[in-house]
């Protein structure tokens, strides 16, 4: 089961690293590609950050840290020390994982926070490095980095091509690595630290260790995909890098889409992002925000836990929104609704709704949900 | 209806009412098969919404007299001018996205610049890679703008961080006003920094620098963050080092801030210049703001209105219905409104001189020729500047409540009032 | 040394603005467990009635909070009976919260224009006022709001220490259950907690409108401090939260005069992210059930 899904996935990356061809080829605009490596961002900041909170369940407001870090040391390296662009990905990989090791140290170890508290320290940790960016002038200083386009061999295509293949191999870098730790026994080690850490701890889960490879994973991906990032935004400014959007998008996405599952952030990510731009400039104009915002409470209302979750272990369901998502999007490329990528938000916004739709997954209040798992652990242990 | 059967059938109620909306939205975002031929559609964005959007309507509302003026006079040509106006809301990562789009998916026929160098920048690389000319009106950071076919209409000069102190010294030097002891309070985001201080990794300096040199006595020297909110403290030690000019390298409404902060302390400095300031707040401040200098690209002052002739009058007061339908509180043509309309007559004086709506051959008499504006004379694109015409830094001065240029003494409309 | 005074009394100040902004915030999330990032656009949207208001009728600013706070409250009170409706968790709230912010930020631009509104200096009597005693100025707007704030935090501690009505919520905030078997309606008390505290959002609101120009981007601003704020004081301690945005107030001032304004924020964030480490209920201590 678990290797049908991993080929089926690599196989839908391997297909989309083609797309740029097919561009070349077909001639579609341009601006698909650039559209796809948003969704592609989106889903890397939002698996990173769940791998961190949707598994342990320790919650982060700092996604911002993680980003920006990577953000700022493509950029800096590049303009300040002549780095060679595609080096200081990997780079960023590190710092970000370096940087999540100290906070996990000093949240873990030092002070063994949990819930809220762990959370505030991740924000005030973002504020910092904001702080930072703004003060010193080898970071930013205030007057903010241009970006050049680097040189590049000419087989990776056009800009756009670059940008999206980038961004692809990121976003399918920390999908596969979300993939791999939940069929693992450290992704069943998270699972049990978020459902009762102390019981998990008691049955010999190494909890700070598994605790602090997932804040590192998050942290380097979250950095990797920043410092992608910091090519397609082109002027990098402190306020603009630092400011909340990052942080509270990806926790809507992963929420929405779903934590449980490696799948879930993946979907949220689509959906809202196509939501957000179908709102923004579609003919709606200064009443998009207000739309989106009303969809989120909405979503939030009646599906807290998430679309996966209602796709999960019913296969039905999941064709009926497949099938949804492809007739609505061709109905809607028929009539002419605006452009492709509309089409497409139309789908998906369609696909969402049968979802929504119907009885919820069995509501689990969150005491009960304790006692379920501690004695679900507690069985194990027996065992 | 019931209650229960709301709340029982509620999940299906809200479902059919997201639909209903979803499909309003997309309904609404149509876009109408292209017809061939007749108008010319110009792409852009601008903060509408975000950290830059208060200024961003101004330029929406700029933009949007100059499109109906334009439409109105035979349009270009001879085919009207439609205007793809998308919102960015002031992130320069979905500048990028947008351009891209209006270029590559709407295929509009030219584009026009963004608000704000970040966004500036960003549309530069889109630009320059599908060979579009990039009219921008809101460029300062000189050095970043690299593109030959981008043309800015910020008269900043290659280096305003220089010829901005340049001219405002200068201006206290003939007034024989020339202070004793000045103050700096800079803002250290973008433009306001870099006027302060210069390019990064640079040893060319700023105003800061550019005072020290002329030998005058520089008493504090002042970085604060873009939002900051503790003012009162700034005020003070403004107020401790005692200066006779107070320069405040300072955006929207940092003077106001500043202002109110130094009259809760009883303290008003002899004289008090600022960068870039929303200009309506400070006039709201009344007394305290009296006397209060900035530069600026053009004033419709009376005289200089006149000297302008009909159309530029003409031009003021649509713009004030346009900033008016927008909800702008101040609605005076001044330097935003300046730039914006005058890039938009760089796009069409640069198409009618080529006969063309091909870039390559606009970009081309663009620079060959330049173009005389209605506003701000006869713009000449330097390539050795980054195409950045001469520096032209009116300076203006709030008096009796309103904004009068007081130098150079060939454009003043009244003298400067001393401190 | 006089600039040290001086800058420390306006910071100190201004430290009573921000906390006059949390206090709402901290009541909510600390007895009811709801995180509103909408208490942000209610402060914001309230400013905006007090300019609108003042500008139309030329009254005095504070006399808007009449209208603002009965009407935040009902704002509140409906929120609330949302969150309670679909027993929406704690960071579900934040979520939850983070949608009506973005509905609410955007009504407030389609009908102000992302503009920056200001009550005119002659409608506004506050604004560049202040109090002198010697040489050191007390700035009439912040001191309004350190008043209001020390008043709505002592009128709170009181109610909760020696009224039914505060027994009742702070043994709800221990355990909902156990009080309800005692007879405490947790959804009445509940709603009753949120409209006062977006009611205090009010008030912050009338004292932002005569303090400064408002835009409406302005709200995002404000979470970084104000949530400095909360934390420091303790969540759920609002005479915490006065403190600790005093103290807040006092450190940012002198950092301001003796290194630089621009390193201010650093140190801030620094010691919040100290004080998390080792006070992780804040310098004051939290109430109600952490």
């Amino acid at each position: 089961m678990k290797h049908s899904q991993l080929a089926a996935l690599l196989a839908v990356v391997a297909a989309l690293a083609f797309v740029p061809n097919l561009q070349d080829a077909t001639g579609f605009p341009a601006f698909y590609l650039i559209y796809a490596y948003f969704v592609f961002f989106w889903i890397a900041q939002s698996t990173s950050w769940n791998i961190l909170s949707g598994y342990t369940g320790y919650f982060s407001f700092g996604q911002g840290a993680f980003y920006g870090l990577g953000v700022y040391t493509a950029g800096d390296l590049v303009s300040r020390e002549g780095v060679n662009y595609f080096l200081t990905i990997p780079i960023a990989g590190v710092v970000g994982g370096l940087l999540a090791a100290g906070v996990g140290a000093l949240a873990f170890r030092l002070g063994s926070l949990r819930g809220e508290i762990f959370a505030l320290l991740t924000l005030a940790v973002t504020f910092t490095l904001s702080a930072i960016a703004q003060l010193s002038t080898w970071v930013d200083g205030g007057q903010g980095i241009p970006m050049q386009i680097p040189d590049y061999p000419a087989f990776l295509g056009e800009y756009q091509d670059l940008v999206y293949r980038l961004g692809l191999a990121v976003a399918a870098l920390a999908v596969l690595v979300a993939f791999m730790i939940q069929n693992s026994r450290f992704g069943w080690g998270l699972f049990s630290i978020r459902d009762e850490e102390d019981v998990a701890e008691e049955l010999g889960v190494p909890t700070f260790r598994y605790k602090m490879f997932a804040i590192t994973i998050s942290g380097s991906l979250g950095a990797l995909s920043g410092a992608v990032a910091a090519l397609q935004v082109g002027y990098l400014t402190p306020g603009g890098v630092f400011n909340l959007t990052v942080p509270l998008l990806v926790i809507v996405m992963a929420v929405l889409g779903g934590r449980r599952h490696w799948l879930g952030p993946v979907i949220g990510a689509l959906v809202i992002y196509s939501l957000q731009e179908r709102l923004t400039n579609s003919g709606l104009g200064e009443w998009g925000q207000v739309v989106l915002g009303a969809i989120l409470v909405l979503m939030i209302l009646f599906a807290p836990e998430g679309l996966y979750e209602r796709i999960r272990d019913r296969p039905r369901r999941a064709v009926a929104a497949g099938v949804t998502l492809v007739v609505t999007t061709i109905l809607a490329g028929l009539i002419g609704w605006g452009i492709a990528t509309d089409w497409l938000s139309t789908g998906l916004i369609a696909a969402t709704l049968v979802l929504l739709v119907g009885r919820p997954p069995e509501r689990v209040g969150m005491r009960q949900h304790r006692r379920l798992a501690a004695s679900r652990a507690g069985g194990a242990a027996g065992r | 209806m019931e209650p229960r059967f709301l709340i029982q059938n509620a999940r299906r109620i809200v479902a059919v009412a997201i639909v209903l909306v979803a499909l309003a939205a997309a309904g609404t975002g149509a876009s109408a098969p292209a017809q061939s031929g007749e108008p010319i559609v110009v792409g852009s964005t601008l903060s509408l919404t975000g950290a830059f959007g208060a200024t961003g309507v101004i330029h929406k509302a700029a933009g949007e007299t100059f499109i109906s003026w334009i439409n109105a006079n035979g349009g270009l040509l001879g085919r009207p001018v439609e205007w793809k106006l998308l919102n960015d809301e002031s992130d320069p990562a979905k500048v990028s996205a947008l351009y891209e789009r209006l270029i590559s998916q709407d295929e509009v026929d030219l584009i026009m610049g963004p608000y704000a160098t970040p966004n500036i920048v960003a549309a530069q690389a889109v630009a320059q890679r599908h060979g579009y000319v990039l009219p921008n009106h809101t460029a300062v950071l000189t050095y970043a703008l690299t593109y030959d076919c981008q043309f800015p209409t910020w008269s900043a000069g290659g280096k305003p961080n220089l010829a901005v102190p340049q001219t405002v010294f200068k201006m206290l030097k003939t007034e024989q006003q020339t202070p004793r002891r000045v103050a700096f309070v800079t803002n250290t985001g973008g433009s306001t920094n870099f006027i302060s201080y210069g390019p990064p990794s640079s040893s060319e300096g700023g105003a800061v620098e550019w005072a020290r040199k002329q030998g005058l006595n520089v008493v504090l020297d002042l970085k604060y963050p873009p939002t900051t909110s503790d003012w009162g403290s700034i005020a003070a030690q403004v107020r401790a080092a005692q200066p006779d000019f107070v320069w405040n390298s300072g955006l929207a409404l940092d003077p106001v801030n500043l202002i109110r902060a130094m009259e809760q302390l009883d303290y008003r400095p002899k004289q008090f210049f600022t960068l870039f300031p929303a200009p309506g707040p400070l006039l709201a401040l009344g007394q305290a703001s009296d006397g209060v200098l900035s530069v600026t690209l053009f004033e419709p002052n009376g005289k200089l209105l006149k000297k302008l002739g009909r159309k530029a009058q003409n031009i003021v007061r649509l713009f004030a219905q346009s900033a008016a339908s927008n909800g702008l509180s101040y609605r005076v043509f001044d330097s935003q409104a300046t730039a914006s309309w005058t890039a938009w007559e760089v796009l069409a004086a640069g198409v009618r001189g080529a006969r063309s709506l091909d870039n390559e051959r606009v970009c081309d008499y663009l620079k060959a020729n330049g173009v005389d504006t209605t506003f701000v004379g006869k713009l000449r694109f330097n390539p050795a500047k980054n195409n950045f015409s001469k520096p032209r830094n009116l300076v203006k001065q709030i008096q009796k409540g309103r904004w009068k240029v007081v130098w150079p003494p060939a454009l003043r409309v009244t003298k400067l009032q001393a401190g | 040394m006089n600039t040290y005074l001086q800058a420390g009394v306006s910071g100190v100040m201004t430290g009573g603005l921000y906390a006059v902004m949390a206090l709402g915030l901290s009541l909510t999330w600390g007895l009811l467990k709801v995180i509103n990032l909408a208490h942000f656009a209610l402060i914001l949207g309230s400013a905006y009635v007090t300019y609108q208001v003042t500008t139309s009728t030329g009254a005095d600013p504070l006399l808007s909070g009449v209208i603002v706070v009965p009407c935040m409250f009902a704002v509140g009170v409906a929120i609330q009976w949302v969150i309670d409706r679909f027993q929406v968790d704690e960071f579900s709230s934040l979520l939850l919260s983070f949608g009506l912010f973005i509905i609410a930020i955007q009504l407030i631009s389609n009908i102000w224009s992302a503009d920056f509104r200001q009550i005119e200096a002659a409608e506004n009597p506050y604004a560049t006022r202040a109090f002198f005693i010697g040489d050191i100025a007390f700035p009439v707007p912040q001191l309004i709001a350190l008043g209001a704030a020390l008043a709505l935090a002592v009128a709170t501690y009181y109610v909760l220490r020696h009224t039914y009505f505060g027994r009742a919520l702070r043994a709800l905030a221990y355990d909902r259950e156990i009080a309800g078997a005692y007879g405490v309606d947790h959804r009445r008390i509940g709603m009753l907690t949120a409209g006062l505290a977006s009611a205090m959002a009010a008030v912050a609101g009338v004292l932002v409108g005569i303090n400064q120009p408002v835009f409406p981007e302005l709200a995002s601003e404000w979470v970084g401090l104000v949530f400095t704020v909360v934390i420091l004081g303790g969540i759920g301690n609002l005479l915490g939260a006065v403190a600790a945005g005093i103290l807040i107030g006092l450190v940012y001032s002198q950092v301001s005069v003796a290194w630089d304004p621009l390193g201010a924020p650093l140190v801030v964030f620094l010691l919040l992210i100290l004080a998390l480490l080792f006070r992780p209920n804040g310098l004051f201590g939290r109430l109600g059930g952490s």
